[in-house]
């Protein structure tokens, strides 16, 4: 599916090989902590992750309480992570790959997968 | 009529370079470069003392032929360093003014010269400071006004010490530094800003940063006003200085064979001779041959030599062949095919030569150079920007802009074995913030100690140590059972802070880096890059040795505690005998062969074992063998321990 969305797309079997661009956590769902769809092209992840950090990032929070810029800068990481996840095509194809089997493994056993807590920034955009 | 109080105040960007410096200011939507007092737009990092007074910038710099012992300058090549470091000592034989240790355990080189009779030590800050308060004083006669903020650059491969210091220096002339920025990355800001891509597509480019004194290479990706440096590689020295000494050692050996005279103990002269060499270097940029001539140089003889460009490039190429291995490794750390680069820019007074422009230009298979920025004022000019970034002054267009720079080396903490665990990696983004769980490995251990270092190799003794810190009282408990969690930050000026924080108790305890002093070098730094490429084939065999021992190791200690917790109705004395006997062989095996065994070795030991465990167990207790792995990542853990104390 992600093939005809995405020219730029070329799967693989080196890629689920090849090692990590970061430990990722599986259940935490980054494409919302990106706030974009999941079969959407590298392109968009990058341009997500840009504009985000436009709002996030330390130099952005002058003149805000040290709360708020702590909060902000805790996102900013989370932002950053999703990024390098979902950035590499080979990290976010063994992702994809591990999500899909969890999901999998829900409709077939029932079992819910573990779900973390985590920034939602789908309407952020 | 305005209140007095509401004074406007800028925030400036200053280029402290080796050789020269440079400022500018973001005005009414755009960056002005700001001339000196002089009219001209770049300043030469010079303080010098004469008979009556300070002379700072052109002035010091005109007068180092008269006055070469109190002409200070490369103040930049001492900064954050240590007076014991190989690049001080070698740095000081070319020096005309004297250099000395403070004589303390951080071994500070201080700067001794004389000025109405009396000997007057500095630190190399201060006189960075001067230069930057000549900055200031030039950015206030301009403006009109008092300037309090600044952003310094320094160069993208700087360790903490040395921007540490640097930022000292800004504080010590009286100005708040925002934010100390690396230069190529603000070079790469002044880039993007002339083309003002609105591109939605990113684009790729690498920026080739070489000055008076220092070398850099950055690959960033530009998209839409967010600059994101992908990897940082360089050299801390290697620069202009370089060539002209390479000329300034040709032309005493050519005065040496004419005259059979030595004109290296005759400061003056040498410093005289030191100054037609750079002229004449700048000059074989345009022309092919020049002329260096030195009137009455030494002991009444004249100095005349020819020096060809092909000569020139000849002494030189060396330094120009070693300046394209950072860019080789720049391109690898940032995963990107040499064909995604769109654009190389050229920045620095050194990226001028022919032969640097010829060589990088072959390296990208004849691809053309970007020359439209200017090479002197780029880095101050993207300091500007970002001093406007930072402030929250300046335009729309500037308030949109982003700036995603990068830690330039691996950070981690000691692990069993003396290994180095990285939590952060080189070329992560900046702020980062990384956590691991480590455990105990001794038995009832109540303190771990956290070693902190830096660098690419996989011991921590080949790494740069940057400080240690212990978290007391966790509750006595087996080994591999506490859970410590390490983690490691870094803000936005590259400072890091790491804590531990034990995971019952709730005991922390935590270290910053960022004021210790006498680290690392950047010869250090270069070194052990270099040494990380010469040597990596080597860290991997022995990191997977010690892995396997260590696996091994773990295995031992389960295995006897699956003998003990076996049924004893269940298992036979003389299987549990022989079983007991299996695991005291390989104990021994390992105490004594173990030392010089490899990774083959050691896996085949812990293979034996798994076989003999399963054979005698695998009827009655079928179980045991799962209930062994049963937890996988307790063990895993444990091979990260902390060092015990």
């Amino acid at each position: 599916k992600r093939a005809a969305l995405d020219q730029a797309f070329t799967p693989d079997e080196v890629d689920f090989s090849a090692s990590k661009a970061f430990d990722y956590d599986r259940s935490v769902n980054y494409y919302e902590v990106l706030g974009i769809d999941e079969y959407e092209p590298l392109d968009e992840v990058n341009r997500a992750y840009k504009r985000l950090s436009l709002v996030y990032h330390p130099d952005k929070t002058k003149g805000m309480s040290s709360q708020q810029q702590q909060d902000y800068e805790t996102i900013f990481i989370s932002v950053k992570n999703a990024h390098l996840v979902l950035g590499d095509q080979a990290t976010r194809r063994q992702y994809d790959k591990d999500r899909d089997h969890d999901r999998a493994k829900e409709l077939v056993s029932g079992v819910k997968a573990q779900k973390s807590q985590h920034v939602d920034l789908t309407e952020v955009l | 009529m305005q209140p007095a109080s509401e004074e406007k105040s800028y925030a400036v960007g200053i280029d402290l370079g080796t050789t020269y410096s440079c400022v500018g200011v973001y005005k009414d939507g755009e960056v002005q470069i700001i001339a000196n007092d002089q009219g001209n737009r770049t300043t030469p990092s010079y303080v010098a003392w004469t008979e009556q007074e300070r002379l700072l910038g052109d002035a010091a710099k005109n007068q180092v032929a008269s006055n070469p012992t109190n002409t200070v300058f490369d103040a930049k090549r001492l900064i954050g360093r240590r007076f014991d470091d190989p690049i001080v000592q070698a740095d000081l034989k070319l020096w005309p003014f004297k250099v000395v240790s403070d004589g303390t355990k951080d071994d500070k080189p201080l700067i001794e010269i004389f000025y109405q009779g009396v000997a007057k030590k500095f630190h190399p800050e201060e006189i960075s400071s001067m230069i930057l308060t000549k900055m200031k004083q030039t950015a206030e006669a301009y403006l009109g006004h008092r300037v309090r903020e600044a952003v310094i650059t320094v160069p993208a491969y700087f360790n903490d010490a040395q921007r540490q210091a640097t930022k000292d220096a800004g504080e010590i002339a009286g100005l708040r530094v925002l934010r100390i920025v690396n230069e190529p990355t603000a070079a790469a800001i002044a880039y993007g800003l002339d083309k003002s891509t609105s591109a939605q597509k990113e684009t790729h480019i690498l920026v080739f940063d070489m000055g008076g004194g220092t070398f850099d290479v950055s690959v960033l990706a530009i998209q839409e006003s967010v600059f994101e440096v992908k990897a940082t590689a360089g050299d801390p020295h290697l620069g202009g200085e370089d060539f002209d000494n390479r000329i300034l050692s040709h032309c005493i050996a050519d005065f040496r064979r004419k005259y059979q005279s030595d004109p290296t103990r005759n400061q003056r002269a040498v410093r005289r001779l030191r100054t037609q060499c750079e002229r004449a270097k700048r000059l074989l940029s345009t022309q092919t041959s020049v002329t260096i001539e030195v009137d009455s140089l030494h002991e009444g003889n004249d100095f005349s030599i020819r020096l060809s460009r092909a000569k020139f490039e000849e002494l030189c190429l060396d330094y120009f062949k070693k300046a394209m291995e950072p860019v080789e490794q720049c391109l690898k750390d940032s995963n990107l095919p040499q064909k995604a680069i769109s654009d190389i820019v050229m920045v620095g007074g050194s990226t001028r030569i022919p032969k640097v422009q010829e060589l990088i230009k072959a390296f990208f298979h004849g691809k053309e150079l970007c020359k439209s920025i200017n090479p002197d004022e780029a880095v101050a000019y993207g300091a500007a920007v970002q001093a406007a970034i930072v402030s929250g002054h300046g335009s729309e267009e500037v308030q949109n802009m982003l700036l995603l720079d990068v830690a330039p080396l691996s950070l981690g903490i000691e692990t069993a074995g003396g290994m180095m665990q990285v939590l952060i990696e080189r070329n992560s983004t900046v702020s980062t913030s990384k956590s691991q769980d480590f455990t105990t490995f001794e038995d009832y251990q109540d303190h771990v100690d956290i070693s902190v270092y830096e660098g690419e190799r996989a011991m921590v003794k080949d790494n740069n140590f940057l400080g240690k810190f212990t978290l007391k009282d966790i509750p006595k408990s087996l080994r591999g059972v506490p859970k410590i969690q390490v983690t490691f930050t870094i803000d936005t000026n590259g400072i890091l802070q790491v804590s531990a924080e034990d995971a019952k108790s709730n005991k922390k305890s935590e270290i910053q880096i960022a004021n210790e002093k006498g680290r690392l070098t950047q010869n250090d730094i270069q070194k052990m890059l270099q040494e990380a490429e010469k040597y990596k084939g080597e860290d991997e065999i022995s990191k997977g040795d010690m892995l396997a021992k260590e696996e091994l190791k773990v295995y031992f200690q389960r295995f006897d505690k699956g003998i003990q917790d076996l049924d004893a109705s269940k298992l036979q004395e003389q299987d549990r005998e022989r079983l007991e006997k299996k695991l005291a062989d390989a104990y021994h095996w390992l105490e004594h062969d173990g030392l010089k065994a490899g990774k083959p070795e050691f896996e085949a030991k812990q293979k034996e074992l798994q076989a003999v465990m399963n054979t005698e167990t695998w009827t009655f207790a079928g179980h045991l063998h799962s209930a062994l792995y049963r937890n996988d990542w307790e063990w895993r853990a444990a091979l990260l321990v902390c060092r015990e104390f």
